[in-house]
């Protein structure tokens, strides 16, 4: 999976979305409401190739959680982006 | 001798010189009450210089972007240098404008032809890119809204093409005391001092308001069409995604997004955002009112 190129993230007070900022995409007004852990992932993410296992891997650096909740998580949130599009298969 | 004037717009001072019967009275009549006799070169947003050969601005650069709206097609050159070329086509497809703009959005040249209204859509658009750009660092927002002023202070009405702005300012005249029409199409938002003023502005689409004044801004109101009338303020992110879309920018430009960014957020942390479900009738007038005037 890969960031759609464009789509940048940016902080409101406590809150965090993904906007796009990039003349390719049509819909400049599209906004994509996310989550602290959400915007510590998309944050911590490569601008280059990752998988699930990569957002896993992040969610159990940071955060308390046993293996398989990490892998359920970070499934469950690409599937949430590439639905938003604002990530690629 | 080319005629030169300045201006002010939402406070910020722009030039604009033309070679003499290049622009007519028509042209320039939105403008006038905005002339300002300040002849500080330095204070000034920008200088626009219209010159009367369109090959001194042709672009050999391929395009960079193609964005087209209601009004026609506007494409978009950015050059080694920096700098940036801009080509308006209007709907029936004739070329009406060139743009050329510096890298630091200060000076401009631009050639205007075709008809008169034309070279009305071309001077006006031409004016709106580069006061949106060059005023995007200095807490300033050109807004597609519908403002009107009441008891000193300023609303706003945003919302998509053909939802009802002008309409629903149209029906707070009609149906509430004292308000009066400040802009019905581009009005200036700009925070001075920590305070969220709207201006009006020499941009007001197909209403002939172009007032020079300047209030602090009581509610913006998102309208959306619906088969009831209903109000909700919101904030956080609800705001600011009410308020985004109505917000001239280049959004590819990372600069420029960002100082958008950034005025919008104190922009709805200073002023009460709504969003209004409405019909076009009486009631959304009334309803929005008094939610607005009213103590909550």
């Amino acid at each position: 999976m890969k960031k759609i190129e464009g789509f940048v993230m940016r902080r409101l007070g406590q809150e965090a979305m993904i906007v796009a900022e990039s003349v390719d995409l049509i819909d400049f007004d599209r906004i994509v409401s996310i989550n602290s852990s959400a915007a510590y992932i998309w944050e911590s993410l490569p601008d280059s190739d990752f998988n699930s296992e990569t957002i896993a891997n992040l969610l159990t650096e940071r955060y308390d959680v046993d293996g398989s909740t990490a892998v359920k998580d970070a499934e469950e949130l690409a599937t949430t982006w590439l639905n938003a599009g604002i990530i690629s298969e | 001798m080319p005629l030169q004037y300045t201006f002010q717009v939402g406070g910020h001072i722009f030039a604009l010189d033309y070679p003499n019967g290049m622009l007519s009275e028509k042209e320039l009549l939105p403008y006038a009450p905005f002339r300002t006799d300040s002849c500080f070169v330095n204070d000034r947003l920008f200088s626009l210089s219209i010159i009367d050969d369109p090959d001194a601005l042709a672009a050999n650069d391929p395009a960079s972007a193609n964005l087209e709206d209601e009004n026609g097609k506007t494409t978009i050159f950015t050059h080694e240098d920096g700098s940036m070329t801009i080509y308006l086509t209007t709907v029936t497809g004739s070329q009406c404008c060139r743009i050329r703009i510096s890298e630091d959005y200060k000076s401009a040249k631009a050639w205007i032809g075709g008809t008169s209204g034309e070279r009305r859509y071309a001077i006006d658009t031409a004016l709106m890119l580069l006061y949106t750009f060059a005023s995007s660092k200095h807490d300033t927002l050109l807004v597609h809204a519908s403002a009107i002023e009441l008891n000193d202070k300023g609303y706003l009405f945003l919302g998509k093409s053909g939802t009802g702005k002008s309409t629903h300012s149209r029906l707070w005249l009609e149906n509430i005391k004292g308000p009066k029409l400040l802009n019905d199409d581009n009005p200036i938002i700009r925070i001075s001092h920590g305070i969220v003023y709207v201006y009006g502005s020499p941009w007001s689409g197909k209403t002939s308001c172009y007032r020079n004044k300047k209030i602090p801004i009581g509610g913006i109101v998102r309208l959306q069409q619906a088969p009831l009338n209903k109000i909700t303020r919101i904030t956080g992110i609800k705001a600011y995604a009410a308020l985004l879309p109505s917000c001239s920018c280049m959004k590819w430009d990372h600069e420029m997004a960002h100082a958008i960014h950034s005025t919008i957020s104190k922009v709805i942390e200073r002023v009460p955002i709504y969003i209004l479900e409405c019909l076009p009738d009486n009631e959304a007038a009334i309803l929005c009112h008094e939610k607005l005037e009213g103590n909550e």
